[in-house]
């Protein structure tokens, strides 16, 4: 049957325009290469959360995505995973063997042997390529999703692929795959409205050559994961300070701003009627995130600026609501108390260049991954009667050191200009 | 030389409400006009009893066939009583006392040293009357200047209006305190001695905030608030206890500690807003003031990080403390 369908591609490829098979032929050739993974309590033996996995090799090795295993990693004496296979009600333990926290991928192993498996290769694909992404949307049994390929993202930290079609929660983990069964990608998130995102596959073949390799030794996974996020920030973190970020004038303020192609930035002024000030943000932040658990993400970074204007209050008034501007703190950055600590700040002063701020820097530490902390550090200019400036660096996941360049770097960039 | 002789009548607290010196002996006690102590109390018969001088010179109690019958509050042989100075003896429902000129009394009491004072000059209602109202604008003035959103008059002055309602509360507490104890109310003078409290507790607060903001210390703020909490609320107790004229000083200094403690302790519990380890807020208190922004003395950013290790420390503490 395989080779059937590879014929024809071939063929097809050979004489165009493309004859696609249709998606029924598609599903009825892989449908049994693909999984369903469930993880349960222990305790309850209740169902916590399902995804999918599909079989990569013929001792039974599968590929899914680090977040639908993470608890088990997380909290491997709480929480265990199973798999089954189509409508079979049976199920077969799952080990974890390895994860790739940075991509979201995890390589799982069943002790049953699979009938069929996909051979995992790199590859290279036109944008407008079909695809057919695989997996148990909402546990409705397995599903077939037809898209498209856009190419990789723009403006991401990470490589994620573009994938134009709906993948719904319970389908991470599956493969995407062209309609001759190679697997491009695995499903991994979705941005709603037919935008969704795979991990390219190039990730999933390292991590299963390296998890294959004769020298491989499963380690703590905890501690993998831990290794994992502080390479990952490490990366980025210094590729940040190798950066010259470009200013935005603001209020007489010159401000850093997008610092690197994959953040974000938008500005907005605000002027309330009835309010005698207004204000104007101006924000910037990654795309990218690294799921740890499902209470925590970690390797995110943003910051902004805040200009605060009156021309009706006195400078009481003001500075009263300057304190309470800048004193609410939205972090977002979610986390539950088995997960982070409380934060703990540092108020102080600092001048540069003439300016002297008023500044806050708080730390919290991941319990249980030592030497990663998420940052807030906030800064308040004062000094200026009836102008204020609050700005804010945020990132989580980042060891402490980092945390201390990143503020270091980002106050070099502020300066006055008027 | 002539013998002083005094009958004391007492309440029932035992204090002196009456003092009749008697001109003669035999002396007559009864409801009748005639005697020389004359008692309101029906249940005193007209000519109830005679206080004689007997030959030997005591003095005693001889009930003259009254309804109800004299009690002597000493050791006596039944019939005709003797008495020494400072014995008491009920007639009817009332308590006497008998006195003789030797009778030791309690030394004098220094006046409190309070007397004379601010306290003192309160007693004039119209200084007590512009202490409210000056209040009343001191904390309008707080309201306006700590206003953004909304700087109309009656934004300013409710809350300002509402502050003073509570305090006017407060001193009818204090002032129904009064009245029980001593039969005055005193009113305007509690009401003023609260008014001041809460402008001197207005201007801790404030100098608390300016100390936060110039020396950036979290810690410096809390203990002048905390001191000067303390001392605010101490003063005020003693002021409402020195208004009360019937308590003494020790008295006073002892509800004032009381009082303290136990406003204090409330206003710890009503602050308390649970453990300390809520992981989606984030604790600053970073009060930014209109002036005194120059006075700050600022640091670099390294030395400001360098400052900031120990929040690592606590955090590290925190996590390996319980890995849960």
């Amino acid at each position: 049957m395989i080779s059937i369908v590879a014929s024809r591609l071939v063929f097809a490829t050979e004489a165009a325009p493309i004859q696609v098979p249709p998606t029924e032929e598609v599903f009825r050739s892989f449908s049994d290469r693909v999984v369903k993974i469930e993880v349960q309590e222990t305790g309850s033996a209740a169902k916590a959360s399902i995804g999918s996995g599909f079989f990569v090799s013929p001792l039974g090795h599968l590929v899914t995505n680090y977040h639908v295993v993470a608890e088990v990693v997380q909290h491997p004496d709480r929480y265990r995973a199973s798999l089954s296979i189509g409508d079979e009600e049976e199920t077969a333990a799952l080990e974890i063997l390895n994860v790739d926290v940075a991509h979201d991928l995890a390589i799982v192993k069943s002790e049953t042997a699979p009938a069929r498996h996909f051979t995992l290769a790199e590859v290279d694909a036109p944008q407008g390529l079909r695809l057919y992404s695989l997996g148990h949307p909402l546990d409705l049994g397995l599903n077939i999703v037809e898209g498209t390929y856009n190419g990789f993202l723009k403006h991401a930290l990470d490589e994620r692929i573009h994938f134009t079609g709906s993948l719904n929660p319970g389908m991470s983990g599956g493969p995407a795959i062209t309609a001759e069964g190679r697997v491009m990608g695995v499903n991994v998130a979705t941005a709603g409205e037919q935008v969704s995102f795979l991990v390219p596959v190039g990730w999933a073949v390292l991590l299963l050559q390296e998890t294959l390799s004769p020298g491989f030794q499963r380690g703590p996974l905890v501690e993998v994961v831990r290794r994992q996020i502080l390479d990952y920030q490490e990366r980025f973190v210094s590729e940040l300070l190798a950066s010259s970020p470009p200013r935005v004038k603001l209020g007489g303020f010159d401000l850093p701003t997008r610092p690197a192609p994959y953040f974000n930035c938008w500005a907005d002024a605000n002027r309330d009627d009835g309010v005698g000030y207004e204000t104007v943000d101006h924000q910037c932040a990654t795309d990218d995130y690294i799921f740890v658990s499902d209470e925590l993400v970690s390797g995110q970074l943003w910051f902004y600026h805040r200009l605060l204007e009156s021309d009706e209050l006195n400078r009481f008034q003001f500075a009263e609501l300057y304190t309470d501007d800048f004193q609410t703190t939205y972090h977002g950055m979610g986390g539950s108390e088995s997960e982070v600590t409380p934060f703990r700040c540092h108020t102080g002063a600092v001048g540069e260049r003439g300016i002297t701020f008023k500044t806050v820097f708080c730390v919290r530490r991941y319990r249980r991954l030592e030497g990663l902390y998420d940052m807030v550090f906030k800064g308040a200019v004062v000094g200026r009667p009836l102008v204020g400036l609050e700005t804010a660096l945020l990132a989580s996941g980042v060891s402490f050191e980092n945390a201390e360049a990143l503020v270091r770097w980002y106050m070099k960039e502020f300066s006055w200009s008027e | 030389m002539e013998r002083v002789i005094t009958v004391e009548v007492l309440d029932r607290r035992g204090r002196v409400r009456e003092r009749v010196r008697l001109e003669r002996l035999p002396a007559f006690v009864g409801r009748a006009y005639t005697n020389d102590v004359v008692l309101e109390d029906r249940f005193v018969s007209e000519q109830h009893c005679a206080i004689r001088e007997t030959e030997s010179g005591e003095l005693s109690i001889e009930d003259l066939g009254s309804l109800n019958g004299v009690k002597v509050f000493t050791e006596i042989p039944s019939g005709s009583l003797t008495l020494r100075s400072g014995d008491r003896f009920r007639v009817g429902e009332t308590l006497l006392r008998l006195v003789t000129a030797t009778h030791p009394v309690a030394p004098a009491e220094p006046l409190p040293a309070d007397e004379g004072g601010l306290l003192h000059a309160l007693r004039d209602f119209r200084l007590a009357l512009a202490v409210v109202i000056a209040s009343l604008a001191i904390f309008s003035l707080e309201e306006y200047l700590t206003a953004y959103y909304d700087t109309g008059f009656m934004a300013v002055a409710s809350p300002a209006l509402l502050g003073l309602g509570a305090l006017g509360l407060w001193s009818g507490i204090w002032a129904f305190v009064n009245r029980l104890l001593t039969h005055r109310f005193d009113y305007l003078r509690h009401l003023s001695c609260v008014c001041l409290a809460a402008v001197a507790y207005l201007l801790v607060e404030s100098f608390s905030e300016y100390a936060e903001f110039i020396f950036s210390s979290e810690r410096l703020g809390f203990a002048i608030r905390f001191i000067g909490g303390a001392a605010t609320t101490y003063l005020l107790f003693s002021a409402h206890m020195a208004v009360i004229p019937a308590s003494t000083r020790r008295l006073r200094r002892f509800w004032a500690l009381g009082g303290t403690s136990l406003l204090l302790g409330l206003a710890s519990l009503l602050s308390y807003t649970g453990p300390d380890d809520l992981v989606d807020e984030i604790p600053v208190r970073v009060p930014i003031k209109a002036v005194g922004a120059s006075l700050i003395l600022p640091q670099t950013t390294s030395e400001f990080l360098e400052g900031a290790r120990w929040v690592r420390e606590r955090a590290d503490e925190e996590a390996d403390k319980e890995d849960r």
